[in-house]
């Protein structure tokens, strides 16, 4: 039983440790909105087994560029505008980061909740105990 | 401990049986977006007592002399049974955890734990009141 609660916990934190990352690499990309050349971040999940405890957690796998083409802007008095006049800023979509921070929030509440409600059980069976 | 005492054990069994279930949710939560991850469902707590019935498992009631009520019964473990989610609908990427669905999971659960928990403790408090009480 003990064991269960412990790798409920692993798992739930290793669930939140990812949506963090993903936050993490939400927040670089908007924060890097106009940056010239500036290819946004994408971050990949991918389920595996944790061997202390065997349970099926959550990493990030790896974190790759959005290959997608880059934001050109007519702006021919820019120091860094091209020899037509174009600047290349960010392919980073303000709205997509919004839409993803959302749902890291989201899921990284969920996993917290089970974090707090295996511990409230925990505590539930320790006060059977108490008296 | 307790455990040769049906209630008891019927208890223990529960709890014991929500606590895995909480661990199979958590698993499901984590792994929210998770591309290709397909969600696991809990069976039930009475669906599994039935089907370990059906399947020869010890639980049917037992009564140590005649005039005994019958006692709860004895199930072999928390055998905890999962099977693959019912899939309302799939993400783009091939995930099919809805995590509305895995919140109400985990309240169920939870109120089936409370419900153990308190069974337990007035059980105990039974116990205790009968080898207490003086004439």
């Amino acid at each position: 039983m003990q064991d269960d609660f412990s790798s409920i916990m692993t798992v739930s934190a290793s669930g939140m440790r990812a949506q963090g990352k993903r936050l993490k690499a939400a927040a670089e990309n908007l924060a890097n909105v106009d940056s010239p050349g500036f290819r946004r971040k994408q971050v990949y999940f991918h389920d595996q087994v944790d061997r202390a405890s065997g349970a099926a957690t959550v990493a990030v796998s790896l974190t790759s560029r959005d290959p997608s083409p880059l934001r050109e802007a007519y702006e021919p008095g820019h120091p860094l505008a091209n020899a037509d006049g174009y600047v290349t800023y960010s392919n980073v979509n303000a709205i997509i980061e919004m839409m993803d921070m959302k749902e890291a929030e989201r899921s990284f509440s969920a996993g917290l909740r089970t974090f707090d409600q295996a511990r409230d059980m925990f505590m539930r069976t320790l006060d059977l105990l108490r008296r | 401990m307790l455990n040769w005492i049906g209630v008891f054990h019927l208890a223990s069994t529960r709890m014991s049986y929500e606590t895995a279930g909480l661990r199979v949710v958590a698993r499901n939560i984590a792994n929210a977006d998770t591309p290709g991850f397909r969600g696991t469902a809990v069976v039930p707590f009475a669906e599994t007592m039935r089907r370990q019935r059906q399947d020869g498992g010890d639980v049917s009631a037992k009564a140590t002399r005649a005039g005994h009520a019958a006692a709860a019964g004895r199930s072999a473990g928390g055998g905890l049974r999962t099977e693959p989610a019912e899939v309302l609908e799939e993400a783009p990427n091939g995930n099919t955890v809805a995590l509305e669905d895995e919140m109400i999971q985990a309240a169920r659960l939870r109120g089936g734990h409370a419900l153990a928990a308190a069974t337990f403790e007035k059980n105990l408090e039974l116990m205790r009141m009968a080898v207490s009480a003086q004439g």
